[in-house]
């Protein structure tokens, strides 16, 4: 007797459409869909189970902007045996979750420039709240990083998932995985990579294309961001515009792994005090700083 | 009668109708989005110039090399930075590789499963094998080709202001060139399964807007022309062009010179009929297809040209050569630049003004959806009276038919980064 196959569940709230369509160019997708039963992907199927509560694993991708989007993400949870984040929007609040470190009045109004609203009125309308990844609002079982999310990764889980074992994270930094790569470092050429800090494992390696990481999977558990501000510091990069480029994918969760280790002087080394205060004033919710140096790249 | 869908299938991002049927008139006829806002143009302001195209790329997953080489030109036009040929050729064919999958993926997963009676190309796979396996096969190239130049299958890193980081290697270009000339048969059949289909008899004419270079056909650059005469250059687009917003929706709607015009697949091959690549030319005539047309469900036959014309294209650009130039040098200095290209499902404009310490101080983006948006909503309210002109249909009937209209336009909401919620009560 063949064992059940699980119930599997897509869906999205706001994002760009880019992870579930990494799940549909899965290059054995036919094959992935023997082993599954697919009850509900509205990106992909016209009909779709979305009442049932019997659901052993649901994908989740996306950010959550408006109030509608908290609840439906709870309603998820309660169908579900098991939630997957999927891509960066979904276990980072990626790009829609920089509005946090800008002037959100500003920014929506920037947006609706030219339509004749008054901007309160937009924001009622919208019910924004400040984006934020859904495990702000509910338990994640899994992750599955990268933006957008990683197809070889996604497949690795869903045959460990399948063969009924644990799905482990990555637990090693990306520079673990670019120096197995023999990459040239980039941090020594002066360029913002953001390798130190970034969950590794990652199947794309923007290092190995000669392009400094991205950041895109989120902060490695284990960064010592004292270390690593001082190291920028020392191949004359300014902490403070590889701030900009923390707070692009994962703002909210490097944001607060920095308060911490510089609050609780976890890895602390004295000599790099001046860092905090430099960077603590981009990270600052306000107006965004228009006169960051420009990169010599 | 009122039809309320709110969660339209099978198509990029979320979008609603709602709909209200009197005496078979339609009355009323509200198609949206409930993509939650996103705010890209604010969030872009204040960011440095090379983080504009790796941002805008996020605004979609299926069409983000087109922004990203969109936003990178724009970039570079502000800055009066000059790619060399090889980088422009390498932006073809990643656009090109996009374009293949995108094409692929609209063609077989979404609009297909309409017209044969099936509810998904997952659930059509039984019976139409060869179909599924034939998109699962093009996608597969498309992404390929996007993954090797642009290193990695969506939002392409590769590409920066000036140039490229790395360049597809001898050995890839080889891999590429074979794997599109595998495919050309399979091109061929989508073109022929799509000439084949009954499309309905619907006929609406509007202005077709898209760019054209000097004798290509469009891809990433040109002017911007219609099929009334207009003939302008992109950095133009604010005095033909204008964004408002409907009282009905509040999602920003776009207009030409004031009117309705649609953009994309049938746009382009409308009004570059004559440019289309021999191989495509001779399976035309082969097919007694004929174009200029004004049917909007010919979108589909449109894009599986489209498939022929550039896998033809790509496989030209494949047998040049290409050498890491080094990365780009420039000075940062202010300015204002705007670039038009054609994504997928249509023209995209991108105006970046930058301070002269580069930093990004106003922006404003059009996407295809927003623009194709008013012709979708006088499509539905024009088909659906046809429709029940003949005779009269059970709602379920009349939403299958409005969702296939919907669908042949190749919607992206996810594009439309401007949309709001339609329910706003």
């Amino acid at each position: 007797m063949t064992p059940k196959k699980p119930k599997v569940g897509i869906y999205s709230v706001t994002g760009c459409m880019g992870c579930q369509l990494n799940i549909l160019f899965q290059e054995d997708l036919l094959q992935l869909l023997d082993y599954i039963d697919l009850a509900a992907f509205p990106g992909g199927l016209e009909k779709n189970d979305d009442e049932s509560s019997d659901f052993d694993i649901i994908f989740m991708e996306g950010v959550v902007v408006n109030e509608n989007e908290i609840e439906f993400v709870k309603k998820i949870r309660d169908r579900t045996k098991m939630l997957v984040a999927i891509g960066a929007c979904a276990t980072d609040g990626c790009v829609p979750a920089i509005k946090n470190f800008t002037d959100k009045c500003a920014v929506i109004e920037a947006t609706y420039k030219n339509v004749k609203h008054n901007i309160e009125e937009i924001q009622k309308n919208l019910k924004s709240v400040d984006p934020a990844p859904i495990d702000k609002f509910v338990k994640v079982d899994y992750y599955i990083r990268g933006c957008p999310m990683d197809k070889v990764e996604f497949l690795k889980f869903m045959k460990t998932i399948l063969m009924g074992k644990e799905f482990k994270a990555a637990n090693k930094p990306i520079c673990h995985t670019c120096m197995l790569q023999e990459n040239g470092c980039l941090l020594d050429q002066g360029r913002e990579c953001l390798g130190p800090v970034t969950i590794g494992d990652c199947s794309v390696m923007c290092p190995h294309f000669n392009h400094p990481c991205i950041g895109c999977r989120g902060p490695f558990p284990d960064a010592n961001f004292h270390a690593y501000f001082d190291n920028l510091l020392k191949r004359g990069i300014d902490p403070a515009t590889t701030m900009q480029r923390l707070n692009k994918y994962a703002g909210l969760k490097f944001k607060e792994m920095i308060e911490k280790q510089f609050e609780t002087g976890e890895h602390e080394n004295k000599d790099e005090k001046k860092v905090t205060e430099d960077m603590y004033c981009r990270l600052a919710p306000g107006k965004h700083d228009l006169h960051l140096k420009p990169n010599k790249e | 009668m009122d039809i309320n869908l709110n969660h339209i299938t099978k198509i990029e991002g979320h979008a609603s109708l709602k709909l209200r049927i009197e005496n078979n008139k339609v009355v009323f006829c509200e198609l949206g989005s409930f993509e939650g806002a996103r705010f890209f143009e604010g969030i872009l302001e204040g960011r440095r110039w090379d983080e504009a195209h790796e941002i805008t790329s996020r605004i979609c997953g299926i069409c983000s090399t087109a922004h990203t080489t969109c936003g990178l030109q724009a970039i570079e036009k502000a800055m009066g930075i000059q790619v060399s040929k090889k980088t422009e050729l390498l932006r073809e064919l990643v656009t090109i590789g996009e374009r293949l999958r995108s094409h692929a993926t609209h063609l077989y997963f979404f609009a297909l499963p309409d017209f044969l009676g099936f509810e998904s190309a997952i659930a059509m796979a039984s019976k139409y094998k060869n179909e599924v396996l034939r998109a699962v096969k093009l996608m597969k190239v498309g992404n390929r080709i996007v993954e090797i130049v642009g290193g990695r299958n969506m939002h392409p890193f590769c590409s920066v202001p000036g140039g490229y980081t790395h360049v597809p290697s001898r050995e890839q270009l080889a891999e590429m060139r074979q794997l599109l000339q595998e495919s050309i048969p399979d091109v061929e059949e989508t073109v022929k399964l799509f000439a084949e289909l009954d499309y309905p008899d619907f006929h609406h004419k509007a202005k077709y807007v898209c760019i054209q270079p000097d004798s290509a056909f469009p891809l990433i650059s040109g002017r911007i022309v219609s099929n009334d005469g207009l003939n302008v250059d992109p950095s133009d687009y604010e005095k033909h062009f204008d964004e408002y917003v409907n009282p009905y929706s509040t999602a920003k709607f776009s207009t030409y010179q004031g009117k309705t015009y649609m953009v994309g697949a049938m746009a382009r091959t409308n009004n570059n009929w004559e440019r289309i690549s021999p191989r495509t030319k001779a399976l035309v005539d082969k097919l007694k297809i004929i174009f200029p047309t004004d049917n909007p469900f010919m979108n589909n036959l449109a894009q599986a040209l489209e498939m022929v014309h550039w896998t033809e294209k790509a496989i030209e650009i494949c047998n040049m050569d290409f050498r890491f130039e080094g990365l780009p040098k420039f000075d940062v200095k202010g300015g204002r630049g705007i670039a038009s290209g054609e994504a997928p499902r249509g023209i995209l404009f991108h105006d970046y003004t930058l301070n002269n310490l580069g930093i990004i101080t106003k922006v404003n983006i059009i996407t295809p959806t927003v623009q194709n948006l008013r012709a979708m909503n006088e499509d539905i309210r024009g088909f659906v009276e046809q429709v029940l002109e003949k005779k009269s249909l059970a709602q379920e009937e009349i939403i299958l038919k409005i969702e296939s209209l919907i669908r042949a336009y190749d919607p992206c909401f996810s594009c439309s980064t401007h949309f709001l919620k339609v329910n706003w009560v």
